[in-house]
């Protein structure tokens, strides 16, 4: 057992634990707090995987962005009625929804384990940042989905900003 | 006198030769001296914290014609500095005082997560030639994706209050700390690119001309928008002590509002130094190769003089009102900062590397200089247009 | 080093605790927390398949970024949604949520 298996179980035990909370909490404020939880778990997950360019977008978008906007949306939403219980719970087909993901699970793992993933894997670069920074801009590489992409955030914005506006 | 050239690496070698030379196996001596080093790392900026707190209420006292902290009681040590140490004591005895229908773990897991973020950030600043926590290779990243993660933080703390006044505070101040991370990050990037790294080390090495004088508009650009992260004057409106009392921290006493009080200090800090490291040339001064040890000497007054300036600011301009903050932002920082990374962009490109960095320097220099004027001529007219 | 198998199973388990959240939840909040935990699944199984098949290459990483940016995108627009839908119905449990039914 290596230092980062064992790196790698408590994150993944993190990062699990969190998620299974998340949908299992009454209270959806701390099903938002156990989200933000397996956020940085799973940014722990992309630094042993050698994308530390990753982990540092993944806690600047989701967790200093999306994990505020849902936390915004529960405050804006509250039932002022019944300030106490925040949240609403399983609804009835909730044993059929456990089902489907213990067997979508199942399968999942069956296909992962019984797969010949190849030989070992090489190394990272040493710039491999500067090499994914160069590919998404090179036209040859990926810049046609990072225009895409940029347009596709500046229509959500405008989208955004149109739904949510009182009228 | 060659053991103090290079003082602090020195010690640390010493310490680890110490650590092998027991019979202890390798492991174990390594993962020790990682943690001593990890625990003296998390101490400095702590124990720097204490001396400025005392300079600001110094500063504080004599831009407003009085003498400051010079007698704590029996006896305030020389200059008033055990003044601290009082106020800290003070704090610790303090009752601690919970709302009867907060959210227990909520209300108290926010102060402690603030802290261990805002002490987080100190991993990647380099305190002197070769004396870094962690070179990583996305060292000004891991600052600001930290920034921004500490905003749920101040969300965690105004629900957990179960107070419509510290949620509101809490929502205005994440509004406020949301908007400005864009200019932030958009100055920071500006470095990023004419330096050609993320990495804390290699931004320092690339400053052969300190980027305060090729890049002014980044610099002010920067400093603009983290007094904001800051939340301190002229844009502390959550805090605004007449006004919403200490926003999203209103009922926290005794040490936990200590650790926010804390953790805003130890965010300053950091800012002055990052500021110092992307703007000032961090580290680097005169005689720094010869006595590596001087370098964290000049790193220490370039983050006094920062400090220097973000007090006067707090105590000479007055408060700008969240609206007033917003429009600042979005219809001025970031159109600022958005045409700042196209012209920098524009003129790195023009401008030839073998041209020699100084000519590169000034060249960048010329374009900040432009289109610093631009704005100028710009805002001057759309605010007379607005008036008028 | 990680065994490859072990991340693809621990990204399908987060994928299926995801799956649990949107079908079984009421609060349309907590549905969309189960969305992103899938989409951090998918992003996990990402970086992984390019740590381990093609680290030399960089569209393991990009196709990752592209999925944080359609990721903040749908959890905004979700949201200002579930925003609007509180104005108009008062509710956002999504049980209630049913005029056109029927």
């Amino acid at each position: 057992m290596s230092l980062q298996q064992i790196l790698f179980i408590i994150f993944g035990a993190i990062t699990l634990g969190a998620a299974l909370l998340v949908v299992t909490r009454r209270n959806v404020f701390h099903a938002a707090l156990f989200l933000i939880l397996s956020f940085f778990g799973v940014a722990g997950l992309y630094v042993l995987l050698e994308a530390p360019f990753l982990a540092a977008v993944q806690l600047f978008v989701y967790v200093g962005g999306i994990a505020i906007l849902i936390v915004f949306a529960i405050t804006l939403t509250r039932d002022t009625m019944n300030p106490l219980e925040n949240g609403a719970g399983r609804n009835r087909q909730w044993w059929a929804a456990a089902l489907v993901a213990v067997a979508l699970c199942g399968m999942l793992g069956w296909v992962a384990l019984n797969h010949d993933w190849g030989a070992a894997p090489g190394p990272v670069l040493e710039h491999s940042i500067a090499i994914l920074g160069t590919t998404l801009v090179d036209p040859e590489g990926l810049v046609l989905p990072f225009e895409v992409a940029s347009v596709l955030l500046l229509v959500t914005l405008i989208g955004t900003v149109t739904i949510a506006r009182e009228r | 006198m060659e053991f103090l050239k290079d003082l602090i690496t020195n010690i640390g070698l010493w310490f680890h030769e110490l650590l092998a030379s027991t019979s202890l196996p390798e492991v174990w001596v390594r993962v020790i001296t990682l943690v001593v080093g990890a625990s003296v790392l998390a101490l400095v900026p702590l124990v720097a914290v204490i001396f400025l707190i005392w300079f600001e209420r110094k500063i504080a006292a004599r831009i407003a014609s009085r003498l400051g902290p010079n007698n704590s009681g029996a006896y305030g040590g020389p200059w008033g500095i055990l003044q601290v140490f009082a106020d800290a004591i003070k704090m610790f005895v303090k009752e601690d005082v919970i709302p009867t229908a907060a959210d227990r773990w909520v209300f108290n897991i926010a102060p402690m997560l603030v802290l261990a973020l805002a002490v987080l950030i100190w991993a990647v600043i380099p305190l002197g030639k070769g004396l870094i926590g962690s070179d990583l290779n996305i060292g000004v990243f891991y600052i600001l994706s930290l920034g921004s993660a500490s905003m749920i933080t101040m969300l965690m703390a105004g629900w957990g209050s179960n107070n419509k006044y510290a949620t509101l505070g809490a929502l205005r101040s994440i509004v406020t700390l949301a908007s400005y991370e864009i200019p932030q990050v958009l100055s920071v990037l500006v470095v990023v690119m004419v330096a050609g790294s993320f990495s804390m080390q290699d931004i320092i090495e690339a400053q052969d001309v300190a980027f305060l004088f090729t890049l002014p508009l980044t610099a002010l650009l920067y400093l603009a928008s983290s007094l904001s992260e800051l939340e301190r004057r002229p844009f502390d409106l959550v805090e605004a002590n007449s006004g919403i009392v200490a926003g999203c921290c209103i009922e926290y006493s005794g040490m936990k509002s200590g650790m926010f009080y804390l953790a805003e200090s130890l965010n300053q800090l950091a800012v002055t130094a990052t500021f110092s490291t992307l703007f000032l040339g961090g580290w680097r001064g005169p005689w720094v190769d010869q006595a590596p040890a001087l370098s964290t000497l000049w790193l220490m007054l370039k983050i006094l003089l920062l400090t220097l300036i973000i007090q006067f600011f707090r105590y000479t301009l007055p408060r700008l009102r969240v609206d007033q903050i917003l429009r600042l932002n979005w219809k001025f920082l970031t159109p600022l900062a958005l045409v700042n990374i196209c012209v920098v962009a524009l003129v790195g490109q023009a401008v030839p590397t073998s041209a020699g960095p100084w000519v590169r320097a000034g060249a960048f220099l010329g374009a900040n200089i432009l289109l610093a004027l631009a704005m100028l001529k710009v805002s001057s007219q759309q605010w007379q247009t607005a008036a008028g | 080093m990680i065994p490859l198998e072990w991340v693809l199973i621990l990204a399908a388990a987060l994928f299926c605790a995801g799956v649990y959240g949107v079908l079984s939840q009421r609060n349309g909040i907590a549905v969309l927390m189960g969305i992103e935990l899938m989409l951090n699944a998918t992003n996990i199984n990402l970086v992984a398949f390019w740590r381990y098949l093609e680290p030399g290459a960089a569209t393991g990483q990009a196709f990752a970024l592209f999925v944080y940016a359609v990721a903040a995108a749908e959890a905004a627009v979700g949201l200002a949604l579930i925003i609007a839908i509180w104005r108009t119905r008062d509710t956002i449990i999504l049980e209630d949520i049913d005029l056109l039914k029927g």
